[in-house]
């Protein structure tokens, strides 16, 4: 096989089956036509020297073919913001459910592992992380290949009115934020009503219990966490901040506060059920209590920044009102 | 400027002008290297390796007919405008000439 065949042979490899035989062929004439002009201009045959050189001009097969096919992205340019928006949130939510479905299983165990449950957490969320990124971007694939992108995902149709009011860059709320506070509120949930869905078995088991005093509050957290879930699909259905939803997140953050400071209150948050237990139960109430206030004196903070960012957003409202 | 640089935002500029100057060779049937003679002959030197995928895409999207003729010792194919390349060819000129002209203007003003 000559350097010439074996070029070719090699571009060839690299194409398309429907396309291979014809493009060689075509590729092949023309790099001819070459060695016949070094023929015309130095009155010899043209040496595998100059064979060799006029190949490597041309470039290494993969390119060539790569000129004469080009590969196409499975997600064009145009639709890389919605795809990377819609992966965003099915990732997220991957991640959420994961966090329940990882929660559940620790809250069952009859031995607390943290570190376990963490990795459990993270290999599930890669297994099941990698069928969703598959699954997005074949969708994306062949609904633009097929044409039946909905206008939202290539923007068209688009109105300048239906733009969000967003002048600062706080005001866009991320979604790792959401995605976040509804893992934690599912945790949280699952943690109180754990009485309903653990097994009889997992239930004996364990060696701590809410204590009575907090008992009694656990209604106000569920339907106050119930809330918050609404509130977090809310946003990420509109994720900017208004002032709406800065005065509803004010809101449930002081009810959340009241009700952490009361639980680092009361004398006691946790008892045991009777099953031998090595833990120092005052100990465990202390930590709580202490992660309790720390965690209210957090959404002090939250409902300050969010009161200031209140006010900024209603003086730009009066400032826009007043005419020029 | 890097020479870098300067390469770069030269192909982006003859970029475009690369397919006019293709289609308005092929008015009369050119094969490959001959076509790349011809355009060496006006002063555009275009790669082996951009200019060949190029003419194929051309004839891909119908603006080339092409046909395998039997030549002094061996085959080569031979492209020509199409009716479509014809009518392309005549807007593009239009085209290339009234922006020719803005740039024209646009660069003697700034001088």
């Amino acid at each position: 096989m000559n350097l010439l065949q074996k070029y070719i042979h090699a571009v060839k490899l690299e194409l398309p089956q429907a396309q291979r035989e014809d493009i060689g062929r075509e590729l092949q004439a023309n790099i001819l036509d070459q060695l016949d002009a070094i023929h015309e201009q130095t009155g010899r045959e043209a040496s595998q020297d100059d064979v060799a050189a006029v190949l490597e001009k041309h470039g290494h097969p993969v390119q060539v073919a790569a000129r004469y096919a080009p590969v196409t992205p499975l997600v064009s340019s145009e639709l890389m913001p919605a795809y990377k928006l819609v992966m965003s949130y099915a990732l997220g939510i991957t991640l959420l459910l994961q966090t329940l479905k990882s929660g559940t299983v620790f809250l069952a165990a009859t031995h607390y592992k943290v570190w376990q449950a963490l990795m459990q957490l993270l290999a599930g969320f890669i297994e099941q992380g990698a069928l969703v990124f598959t699954s997005v971007t074949l969708v994306f694939y062949l609904a633009a290949k097929s044409g039946m992108l909905p206008n939202w995902a290539s923007n068209k149709g688009w109105r300048v009115q239906d733009l969000p009011e967003q002048e600062h860059d706080w005001q866009q709320i991320r979604g790792s934020d959401i995605i976040t506070d509804l893992s934690g509120c599912g945790f949280i949930l699952l943690l109180i009503w754990h009485k309903y869905w653990m097994a009889e078995a997992s239930l004996q088991q364990l060696r701590v219990d809410f204590s009575p005093a907090i008992t009694a509050y656990l209604p106000w957290m569920s339907l106050l966490l119930i809330a918050s879930v609404v509130f977090g699909i809310w946003c990420a259905s509109q994720p900017v901040w208004s002032k709406l939803k800065l005065q509803l997140n004010i809101l449930q953050n002081s009810l959340y506060v009241i009700l952490f400071l009361i639980f680092s209150q009361l004398e006691a948050l946790v008892v045991s059920t009777g099953t031998p237990t090595i833990l120092d139960l005052q100990r465990l109430d202390q930590g709580i209590q202490l992660g309790c206030l720390a965690y209210a004196l957090y959404l002090v903070y939250e409902c300050w920044r969010d009161a200031r960012r209140y006010r900024l957003l209603s003086q730009q409202q009066v400032g826009k009102k007043i005419p020029a | 400027m890097s020479e870098d640089r300067l390469d770069k935002m030269r192909l982006e500029l003859r970029r475009g002008a690369l397919v006019l100057a293709v289609l308005g060779s092929l008015r009369q049937a050119q094969y490959g290297y001959s076509l790349r003679k011809a355009l060496l002959d006006h002063g555009l030197d275009i790669d082996e390796g951009t200019l060949y995928p190029l003419v194929r895409r051309l004839a891909d999207q119908g603006l080339l007919d092409s046909e395998w003729q039997q030549g002094v010792g061996r085959e080569r194919r031979y492209y020509t405008l199409s009716q479509e390349g014809v009518e392309l060819l005549e807007k593009l000129t239009q085209e290339w000439q009234a922006l020719n002209g803005t740039l024209t203007t646009i660069l003697e003003t700034g001088r």
